[in-house]
């Protein structure tokens, strides 16, 4: 029987007692005795008669603190005389920490004790007393050191990425930003998990309302666990049942400080490399943090070159499909014969080629990321024979509708987005058995649903096209132009 | 959220009735580039020649067998002789690819008006390929020629009358939706591009024509089919249709030989620009053609420098007498045939509305009586990189031995 489960009637009827070895067996009932957690006793006095108990979790404290700080202050550094004191009195202890620079708050609650240790606190009780005595103890053992970003890469620019510690995280953030207005809110989500959420915002710069919508969304989440940005993202996103993504996520450092200096808000999960954005709109996923290292012209081009690939990687297949089954008469003669040409013998119309071969790449692509490095090459080199030349050598597929479909790969991964690349993967599918149907009315039809539908999408009250619907003058010169950075004279407001 | 998933629902169901409506494979449909014509008594014969795209662009796979084939079927109307085409060919035909389309010389002398109407009225057309006339042959005579280089013969037809009328000042492009405006119109006659083809013809259909270095047959384009309304009613030769080209500002690059000091000068047309005026002074009526081209010297074969102003001016004067010439032979022959080919009408209806509405009722007779003012201005702009001839030099010499 665990303490959790009979959490409402046990609650009231665990108090803590004076002995401190009784109150350390409660803690370590309702911790299920686990074996991480480790306890030492201490006599104070010279007689033995009164113990002190401490309790951490090994993997979350840092072992220095304990034995240089909390033990040798209690053990080495306290003379004679007031251990003398605490034995008899037994005198405030946490005055006796402070002196030595120890934060030690006293608890009254079981429950306030066992979360404290959970965070990799060190808990003590002594004898006599009828509360515990948390110290900071967190250790960072459990995170990596900065690294090289793995997602977003880009050629000229910060290399550093986030890492799973949330500290770190903020902190990387508050290196670029020394304002005294970049202010920070805590919040703790999960009611299991306990995982901490920071959001941050340059005060004055944001809007107030931005700020409440999003204390107030994160203030909504009722749920167990916590365990990626991604959780968070599910639960405050504007738009559920929407190919597109309402929060942007990023790794990278310089895209969440620019992004607060815009006027946005950051929010830092524990545990995730992954930082997330608030609020976001479709031109930030044709954009890359590089777009503002770079010189204007090349941005400006880089930025052009996104959005096409936007849209071949879009419409690639089912304009072809269409092209090809139904609106001959388009293709210039030489082209279509050609086309003509390679289609004969081919047991599968264009419909059916176009979704075997997508498919067969969407499984590679699929299999290339999961597969460990050193055995990934051996995907491509089977990708490149079967894909490339096994199918059109032996007449299942024509060779044009390989390089259709390596069209469409490669401008898949020219978004600097992940997800936003999802996305259009899902919404290619449509379009192909749009243009099977319909031909181009079909994929005109589907343009049309997009339109809409995107022109509704909101990320947190903001249109999600803005600034082109509705359309904002001043915002063009970073939407599709990428104007030299002097040209934008004062500070924004989110956009 | 229902709502959403009803509307989800039906968008899919919607897409399974229509079942792909009038969807065609590639491998279910033949592309057809040229569209013969001919009348065979009563009967429309129509001659359809289809590609085989893997002897075109099959890359590894090309074979020996011919790349084009022909089809022929007879009807009482051209839509009904291309039905009748599926009982011969092997898929169904797709126009939209249609190059060129030929007319026998009997049946452009009957009338085309009445085949016209299917070409722009079906909507698998594109309405936008090219017209021309077999001279002295059916249409399906000429369309039995293979010709090397361009596997397909109606790109090779198209492109060496392109090829002639930019360098040679021949020829005229006239593609389909021209040809009806100018068939119905009252102040304008057409010209079509004719055709014929010279060797032997029966060789000339076999695969082996296009195997040798000289082939056995060709088709040659010169001569210009002039129509009155929808009729053939006679050809321009080569010099008539030179003439027709400067008149009606049609040539963009052309070469002139003129006499000059006992031998020929050869001088290439750079640039011409063609303005009419039509002067109306009391009753006094005329056709004004300005002529005004830059020319270079392509050719000197005779003992004649160009070192100073008079020289220039010498050939520029007869640059100019001989496209006067040209052109005057031009429009001697379409008032002989009754013609106004170079739309003469057709500036005086947008410029002189009055007088056309004078004269429409007989302006073919009006336009036999029109006086034509020809005023040609060349200049001439460069005279190549050497001064002096020295091929006469060789031939005096020669003389001397």
């Amino acid at each position: 029987m665990s303490f959790f489960q009979k959490k409402s009637d046990k609650k009231q009827n665990i108090n803590l007692t004076s002995n401190a070895a009784e109150n350390k067996q409660v803690i370590y009932q309702a911790l299920g005795e686990s074996a991480d957690i480790t306890s030492r006793t201490i006599s104070v006095d010279k007689q033995n008669q009164i113990s002190m108990v401490l309790l951490y979790i090994n993997g979350l404290v840092d072992q220095k603190i304990i034995q240089n700080m909390v033990l040798e202050t209690l053990m080495i550094e306290m003379d004679e005389q007031t251990k003398q004191e605490v034995a008899q009195t037994p005198k405030d202890i946490q005055s006796i920490y402070q002196e030595f620079s120890l934060i030690a708050e006293e608890l009254q609650t079981i429950e306030e004790l066992i979360l404290a240790i959970l965070n990799g606190d060190t808990v003590f009780f002594i004898d006599g007393k009828t509360s515990g005595f948390s110290i900071k103890t967190q250790g960072d053992q459990t995170s990596r050191g900065v690294q090289q970003t793995t997602t977003q890469q880009v050629v000229r620019g910060p290399k550093d990425s986030f890492t799973e510690s949330i500290d770190t995280n903020v902190a990387l953030v508050r290196k670029r930003i020394k304002d005294p207005n970049l202010w920070s809110k805590k919040k703790v989500i999960g009611s299991k998990t306990h995982t901490t959420v920071v959001y941050a915002y340059l005060n004055g710069v944001v809007s107030s309302d931005l700020v409440t919508e999003v204390e107030e969304r994160l203030s909504k989440i009722e749920v167990n666990s916590i365990l990626e940005s991604g959780n968070i993202e599910e639960f405050i996103q504007d738009e559920t049942y929407t190919p597109f993504p309402t929060v942007y996520n990023t790794e990278r450092p310089d895209a969440i400080a620019a992004g607060i200096l815009e006027g946005r808000i950051a929010i830092f999960v524990d545990g995730t490399p992954d930082v997330l954005l608030v609020p976001v709109l479709f031109k930030h996923f044709l954009q890359s943090p590089e777009d503002y290292y770079q010189r204007s012209d090349i941005a400006t081009l880089l930025r052009w070159l996104r959005t096409l690939a936007l849209f071949l990687s879009l419409l690639t297949p089912s304009i072809y499909i269409a092209l090809t089954t139904f609106h001959q008469e388009m293709i210039p003669t030489t082209l279509l014969i050609s086309l003509a040409a390679q289609r004969e013998g081919i047991p599968f119309p264009a419909f059916g080629e176009a979704v075997l071969m997508e498919i067969t790449f969407e499984l590679l692509r699929e299999a290339g990321i999961r597969l460990p490095t050193t055995i990934g090459s051996a995907i491509s080199i089977v990708g490149a024979l079967v894909l490339g030349q096994a199918t059109v050598e032996a007449g299942i597929v024509s060779a044009m509708m390989v390089i259709v479909v390596s069209l469409t790969a490669i401008s898949s991964f020219v978004f600097p987005s992940y997800n936003f690349g999802i996305s259009i993967r899902i919404l290619r599918f449509g379009f192909m058995t749009l243009a099977a149907t319909f031909g181009l009315f079909g994929i005109f039809i589907g343009l049309l649903l997009i339109v809409m539908h995107l022109v509704g999408l909101r990320s947190f009250g903001m249109p999600y096209l803005t600034p082109i619907a509705p359309f904002n003058k001043e915002a063009q010169t970073d939407t599709l132009l990428r104007l030299p950075i002097w040209k934008k004279t004062k500070q924004k407001k989110p956009n | 959220m229902r709502n959403k998933l009803l509307l989800v629902q039906l968008i899919i169901v919607l897409s399974i009735l229509t079942g792909c409506w009038s969807s065609r494979e590639l491998t279910d449909i033949t592309l057809a580039t040229t569209l013969g014509i001919d009348k065979i008594d009563d009967e429309f014969q129509v001659t359809l020649q289809v590609l085989n795209p893997n002897e075109i662009a099959g890359g590894t796979n090309i074979t020996t067998q011919s790349a084009i084939s022909n089809y022929s079927a007879t009807g009482k109307t051209i839509f009904e002789a291309l039905r009748q085409l599926t009982k011969v060919t092997p898929r169904k035909v797709f126009l939209s690819h249609l190059r060129l389309v030929i007319y026998g010389e009997e049946v452009a002398k009957e009338g085309i008006g009445d085949s016209l109407d299917f070409l722009v009225r079906d909507h698998e057309l594109r309405t936008d390929f090219m017209v021309i006339v077999a001279r002295g042959s059916t249409a399906e005579q000429l369309m039995t020629i293979f010709t090397p280089l361009e596997k397909i013969p109606a790109n090779k037809v198209i492109s060496s009358i392109e090829a002639t009328h930019d360098f040679l000042g021949i020829g005229k492009l006239m593609y389909i939706d021209n040809l009806i405006n100018t068939v119905i119109s009252k102040s304008k006659q057409a010209v079509v591009t004719g055709a014929y083809m010279k060797g032997n013809m029966e060789s000339g259909s076999r695969l082996e024509n296009v195997e040798k270095i000289s082939p056995d047959a060709l088709v040659y384009i010169d001569h210009l089919a002039v129509f009155n309304s929808d009729q053939l009613i006679g050809w321009l030769n080569e010099e008539e249709s030179k003439g027709f080209n400067y008149i009606t500002d049609e040539v963009k690059n052309s070469l002139v030989s003129v006499k000059l000091k006992d031998g020929l000068l050869a001088l290439e047309i750079k640039k011409s620009n063609t303005s009419l005026k039509f002067k109306d002074n009391k009753g006094k009526t005329e056709m004004h053609i300005d002529i005004s081209s830059e020319i270079s010297v392509g050719d000197v074969d005779t003992n004649f420098r160009i070192e100073n102003q008079s020289d220039v001016k010498q050939i520029e004067a007869a640059v100019e007498t001989k496209i006067k010439q040209l052109c005057q032979l031009s429009i001697d022959r379409a008032k002989e045939m009754k013609a106004d080919i170079f739309g003469f009408g057709e500036n005086i209806k947008q410029y002189n509305y009055d007088k056309w509405k004078e004269w429409e009722d007989d302006w073919t007779e009006q336009f036999i009586d029109l006086p034509v003012k020809i005023n040609v201005s060349a200049n001439l702009e460069n005279s190549g990189v050497i001064k002096k001839p020295f091929f006469y030099k060789i031939k005096e010499n020669r003389k001397e031995d």
